[in-house]
Order: structure tokens, then C-alpha cells, then sequence
């Protein structure tokens, strides 16, 4: 991992899990940057990220996982970072798969590598019936959509490179960012990749979709996939930005 | 009776007529945002000065002249709060960035100033 690589980390009220995330990380990989951003958390989210290390950038109120992440690609766009990895705050994600991603990134010579619960042994991953059946019908739809099979849709564990920061830092989804930025990528034209991870229970919250609610995060979700495809096509053009 | 009414209507849409140009020479209301107003209060205007307009209106799309009379005037409702939504949007958007903008701009100020000292 010789590029420059960035790993954004939004939180919102996550004091329990941010220092140990951040931690993690730092001993895996020395190498990478971290960036928390702060989600206007009314806890010691911001205070216990600092004191590992991390670098944090705070927003001044609540704006929403989307808003959180996008701020951290427009950093990484003004900081010149070529890598950006997405981690979560919440601890799912080890960092020992990062290098994966970030190697898979430049093997498989994507534009976006998504770290995926399901592949593999299906079973490792304890998620309520109605909840992985949600997930299941999320999939086949963005699936069937880009005409390529993406397992695990709503994982926020991914890697992308350069041109992506690029256009993610102006063009971002804010009401769904993980499922529905799938989407946007692959009809700018950016390729996108699957691999399989292993994912920790988080290590305390709760996440903010509840087995309740998946039912009804589903309806939301392909609503709002629909709304976008009928938005103008994203253009990308890399010589007007920057 | 006829009169009446016409006078009525006519006393509002002038008032409104002169709220809405009141209100852009003061600079409290954006021309942008106004021409729906003005055509709102225009158009009430020529209902008041010519009442055949309605009862026209009314012929032509099959309503009654009162549910016609109420249907414009929900048409107006309908698009002027539908540009409120657009303006809304726009101007959350334009929030977000403000707030990215801010939040990064702290940083790299909090990060110079660790360096000088």
C-alpha cells in the first residue's frame, strides 16, 4: 500500500467504539491517515477520536451518515489522497480486511471495492429473517439494474481510488449513500468490485436499522433507486473537476 | 350584486397587487420569487374586471363556476408552494456544502495553527 490512503470514519455518538476502531487500524496499517468525521455527536465522539490520533473534522450539527461521508471524500479530494477506504464507526469492520480492499482495488483495477458479508460461508453473518430477506430483494434489484451481481449492497465497507474521490466529493447520495451510490458509480461508468470480508458483531449500539424497520427501509430504499434512475445521467468529466 | 363581488375582488387583488411591488422595492421579497405572486394577484384581477373570464373558464373545462373558481385558485396554492419546495431544496443543499466547506476549513485552521506554534 504505497498510495496515499485515507481511512473516513463518521461517527455519530459513537464514544463507546471510536477510540477502539481507530486503534485497530493504527496498529495494522501505520501507514494510513484517519480521518473521523464527526457527525455533530453530542458525546465525546469527537474528544476520545482525537486523543488516538485521529485527524477530526467536526460538522457543526447532525446532517446524516451521507453528508458525514461525503465531507470525507472532499477532503481526501483537497488533501490529495489516492485511496479512500469507508469504515465504520461501530467496530463491524476489522481492520484487518482493509488491506484486502485496498489491494483488491489496484488487482482487480476498480473504481470501487465493496467488502462483502456474503460470500462464501453465508452463515457467518446473524441478521433477523425478515432482515436478510430485505437484503435479498435490495440486491437482486441493483443487480438486475447495473447487470452485475453485488451480494451485499448495504455494506459501508469499501475502498475507492482516485477518480471516485473525485466524483463522489461533488456527487453524493445522501438519503441512502450505500446502496444507492452503487447505482450512481456504475451509470457514471466507474467499475465496480466484490469481495468477500469478515465482519465483527458491532461492538455496542444498535444499528440503525432495526429488524422492525427493514421492511420498511427496503420500500424506502428501492423508491428512492427508482427516483434516481430517472435523474439525469451523472457525467464525469476528470478535466473539469478540480 | 354582480358589482359587489367584482369590487370585492378587485379591492384584494389591487391590495395584493401592491403588497407584492411594496414588497420588492423594499428588497424583502426577491423578483425571482415573485412572479408567481404577481400573476396571482394579475389574473385575480382580471376576474374582477371581467367576470365573463370565469364563467368561460367554466365552460370550457365542464366545471361549475364555483369549483372552477376554486380549482384556479388551488392551481396558484399548488404552484406556489411547489416552488417553496424547489427553493427549499436548493437552499439545503447549499447548507450541506457551507457545512462541509466549514468543517474541513476548521480543521486545516486548527492544523496551521498547531504549526506556527
Amino acid at each position: 500500500m504505497s498510495a496515499k490512503t485515507l481511512v473516513i470514519i463518521p461517527a455519530y455518538n459513537e464514544e463507546q467504539t471510536i477510540a477502539k476502531v481507530v486503534r485497530d487500524i493504527k496498529s495494522h496499517l501505520p501507514d494510513v491517515h484517519i480521518l473521523v468525521v464527526n457527525d455533530g455527536s453530542i458525546d465525546h465522539t469527537s474528544h476520545k477520536a482525537k486523543a488516538e490520533g485521529a485527524a477530526v473534522i467536526d460538522l457543526p450539527y447532525n446532517m446524516g451518515i451521507g453528508v458525514a461521508q461525503q465531507t470525507g471524500f472532499k477532503f481526501a479530494r483537497e488533501m490529495d489522497y489516492s485511496v479512500v477506504v469507508q469504515v465504520d464507526a461501530d467496530g463491524q469492520h476489522p481492520a484487518s480486511e482493509i488491506a484486502k480492499l485496498t489491494n483488491s482495488l489496484s488487482h482487480h483495477q476498480a473504481d470501487m471495492v465493496i467488502g462483502s458479508r456474503f460470500f462464501g460461508n453465508k452463515t457467518s453473518y446473524p441478521a433477523p429473517l425478515v432482515r436478510r430477506l430485505g437484503m435479498l430483494i435490495l440486491s437482486t434489484f441493483i443487480s438486475l439494474i447495473i447487470r452485475q451481481r453485488i451480494r451485499d449492497v448495504t455494506s459501508g465497507f469499501r475502498a475507492v481510488c482516485v477518480r471516485t474521490i473525485e466524483f463522489l466529493a461533488s456527487i453524493y447520495p445522501t438519503d441512502y449513500p450505500e446502496p444507492e451510490s452503487i447505482v450512481l458509480l456504475h451509470r457514471a461508468g466507474f467499475k465496480i468490485t466484490e469481495i468477500p470480508v469478515t465482519m465483527s458483531p458491532r461492538l455496542a449500539g444498535a444499528s440503525s436499522i432495526t429488524p422492525g424497520r427493514s421492511v420498511y427501509y427496503m420500500i424506502k430504499v428501492l423508491l428512492a433507486l427508482m427516483i434516481g434512475l430517472f435523474k439525469k445521467k451523472p457525467k464525469f468529466d476528470e478535466r473539469s473537476e478540480k | 350584486m354582480i358589482i359587489r363581488i367584482q369590487l370585492t375582488i378587485g379591492v384584494i387583488a389591487f391590495g395584493l397587487l401592491l403588497l407584492v411591488l411594496e414588497l420588492i422595492r423594499r428588497g424583502k421579497l426577491r423578483e425571482e420569487y415573485s412572479l408567481l405572486w404577481l400573476l396571482t394577484a394579475v389574473v385575480m384581477l382580471v376576474f374582477a374586471f371581467w367576470p365573463g373570464s370565469v364563467g368561460f373558464i367554466a365552460k370550457v373545462t365542464g366545471l361549475f363556476y364555483l369549483t372552477a373558481l376554486l380549482v384556479l385558485s388551488f392551481l396558484f396554492l399548488v404552484m406556489i408552494l411547489l416552488q417553496f419546495s424547489t427553493i427549499i431544496s436548493s437552499l439545503a443543499d447549499r447548507n450541506k456544502e457551507l457545512a462541509q466547506h466549514l468543517a474541513i476549513l476548521k480543521w486545516r485552521i486548527k492544523e496551521l495553527e498547531a504549526k506556527e506554534e
